[in-house]
């Protein structure tokens, strides 16, 4: 097989002319009725039934991964929320414990200078 | 009349035009088909069901684009995929030599040898160089249109027509030496 290099950027005739004789089989009107009386059962254009739920299939299982999606990051985003934001009886209980003591709340007369005094010496 | 043409009429339901179309790209179907699969009756099964699927799939024909590549492209995905699924169940040897006819005179049987070299030499070439070589050298398509077929850039067709040439001239080398000293 001498002739034109591999890097040749046109077809080779002598190879391409030993590959169709190799691989030419013959038989071609009888091919041609197989497949004629094949496709008697086909409609054209119209794919295959599993075909088309294959298709379904594939956009019912992006739609779910989507669907599954947009569920994570709601869900991801309420329990930010809801760590984020307490409650208005959490507030209240928080700030009840941490700033003022129940003796400063529970009076309903003014502390003294002493009372503040000690209650912000206590560990 | 124009493939598109053809291809539009069959949508429409017309057998006849189907058959056209049919009848301009049997050998090139068959000859792809069995490029991949070796085994003729494979081979035709391949591009029968390349031809069927066509068929189904009319409606995504772009007739602005030639027909060839878009129908060749099916038929090769149907080889592959028969390819595929012979691999998985065969246990069986796939057996790369495919005799044909009786044997006759001499000259007849050394044109069947040499082409049972190529068939083999060809079989040993990975998938898609064996179909670029064969969509290029034997079909005459462009490595653009090849590209096309095989869904590959047009750079590694150029690669895969390269190599596959290469081996394939080197797999004839000998057998060429042995005619060219044969009195």
């Amino acid at each position: 097989m001498s002739g034109p290099s591999p890097f040749d950027h046109r077809p080779d005739p002598e190879l391409g002319a030993l590959l169709r004789q190799a691989l030419d089989q013959g038989g071609e009107d009888a091919f041609l009725d197989r497949v004629m009386a094949a496709a008697g059962g086909v409609e054209a254009g119209v794919p295959a039934a599993w075909q088309v739920l294959g298709l379904w299939a594939r956009h019912g299982v992006a739609a779910a991964l989507v669907g599954l999606a947009a569920a994570t990051i709601w869900w991801a985003s309420a329990s930010n929320r809801n760590e984020a934001e307490p409650s208005l009886e959490e507030v209240f209980l928080a700030s009840a414990e941490t700033v003022a003591p129940p003796f400063l709340t529970a009076t309903t007369a003014p502390a003294s200078f002493d009372q503040v005094l000690a209650s912000s010496l206590e560990p | 009349m124009r493939d598109a043409e053809l291809a539009a009429l069959a949508q429409a339901g017309d057998r006849e035009a189907f058959g056209e179309l049919v009848k301009r790209y049997t050998a090139g179907a068959r000859r792809v088909a069995r490029a991949v699969l070796g085994n003729p009756e494979d081979a035709d099964d391949a591009a029968q069901d390349g031809f069927l699927a066509a068929l189904r799939h009319l409606g995504r024909y772009d007739p602005n684009r030639p027909f060839g590549p878009w129908l060749l492209r099916i038929v090769a995905n149907a080889a592959t995929d028969r390819m595929r699924r012979r691999r998985v169940r065969a246990a069986e040897v796939i057996p790369v030599t495919m005799a044909t006819g009786e044997p006759g005179p001499d000259q007849e049987a050394d044109r069947s040898t040499l082409h049972e070299a190529l068939r083999q030499a060809l079989a040993t070439l990975p998938e898609r160089q064996r179909m670029a070589v064969v969509l290029f050298d034997v079909e005459g398509y462009t490595h653009g249109e090849i590209a096309e077929v095989l869904g590959i850039p047009v750079g590694t067709v150029r690669s895969h027509v390269f190599h596959g040439r290469r081996s394939l001239r080197g797999a004839l080398a000998p057998w060429k030496d042995w005619k060219e000293d044969a009195p």
